[in-house]
């Protein structure tokens, strides 16, 4: 046997929620209550858990896959019925007990920001922008290339290819300030209809199944009264008249996983 | 590029691993490994999830030609 179950924490809410209507995992979910909060738990077998065995275990994409899932759809399936503060995956207490106590020193935190959270969601957005295509159109008609174009189209063979030397040059700096205004008109355009923004890692090519580099990975606390405004934001982004070679992407609504660590997030207005 | 349109809930594992593992509120537990092995667990991770979720869409998308030569 593994002996005692440890206590595993998926999220912490003020007002009790229903939990008949959330999926349950082995052996039932239930409340652990304390300082005017709930802890929404379960017991998981202490083997599974312990740390060389969570070591190895994380290095199984199947386990990860089955456990990550389950952590993410209990802690959605209680947003649905109150506000939450999401827990990292694996925090884990031997006891009820030694949970309540860690309930009670962090109560006037947990509170803040539950209140903070209150009515509001986490929607997560990623640009891409495919380079290649981006590049050809700034060569083609960018502003800044427009007259060593001339010059090129006016040049006898032997200086036109050491000018399309230097155009690629002009090219190049015209692409990373081009790159840089979408990244600001995006991250503008959201923050006007969000609270508060994170800026993540840019993840490496390869990544994710998107053709283009990553410029943008943010993450945005909407107000719920404003989610589809953002959405339809993001949408547009996207639509025709909009430059083909970016690509928003949204994602959501999530707990707020982004915005329960105030030292990390940028306010916005 | 296409021009896929934002779609509420369409979300890779990726998209949840970088929340569960990566983010969330981390309070010290009787009995975890500590958040730096939790992050460089994760790095590992993403590298493994990132081929497979390459090869399932390159699967869905290309024929079987292409699939190859990218195997290769």
């Amino acid at each position: 046997m593994d002996g005692q179950p440890l206590i595993y924490l998926y999220c912490v809410t003020a007002q009790p929620p229903d939990l008949a209507s959330v999926e349950q995992p082995p052996g039932g979910l239930y409340l652990v209550r304390e300082a005017g909060l709930c802890a929404v738990v379960s017991q998981v077998e202490a083997g599974q858990f312990e740390p060389s065995t969570l070591r190895r275990n994380l290095e199984n994409l199947g386990w990860v896959t089955a456990e990550t899932t389950k952590h993410e759809r209990i802690v959605e399936a209680v947003m649905q019925d109150r506000g939450v503060i999401p827990f990292r995956f694996a925090t884990l207490f031997h006891t009820d007990d030694s949970l309540r106590t860690r309930l009670r020193t962090h109560a006037d935190e947990f509170k803040a920001i539950l209140g903070q959270l209150e009515e509001k969601a986490e929607w997560g957005v990623k640009a891409y922008c495919d380079l290649e295509k981006l590049t050809d159109r700034l060569r083609a008609g960018d502003s800044s290339v427009s007259e060593i174009n001339e010059t090129i189209r006016l040049a006898p063979p032997g200086r036109a290819f050491l000018l399309g030397k230097k155009r690629e040059e002009l090219v190049k700096a015209a692409l990373a300030v081009r790159v840089d205004r979408y990244v600001e008109e995006i991250m503008g355009a959201l923050q006007a209809v969000s609270v508060q923004m994170r800026k993540n890692k840019i993840l490496p090519p390869g990544t994710t199944e998107r053709c283009g580099v990553m410029i943008l990975n943010a993450a945005f606390l909407v107000a719920n009264h404003d989610a589809s405004t953002f959405v339809d934001v993001t949408t547009a982004m996207n639509a025709r008249g909009a430059d083909p070679s970016i690509l928003v992407e949204c994602s959501g609504p999530w707990p707020a996983y982004n915005f329960c660590d105030p030292a990390r997030t940028v306010v916005n207005g | 590029m296409d021009s896929t349109t934002a779609t509420e809930k369409d979300v890779t594992l990726l998209e949840v691993l970088d929340r569960v593992l990566d983010k969330g509120v981390v309070v010290a537990g009787d009995l975890v490994i500590s958040v730096a092995d939790v992050d460089l667990i994760y790095v590992g991770l993403r590298v493994l999830l990132s081929s497979v979720e390459t090869m399932e869409q390159l699967r869905g998308s290309l024929p079987a030609a292409a699939l190859r030569e990218f195997a290769q």
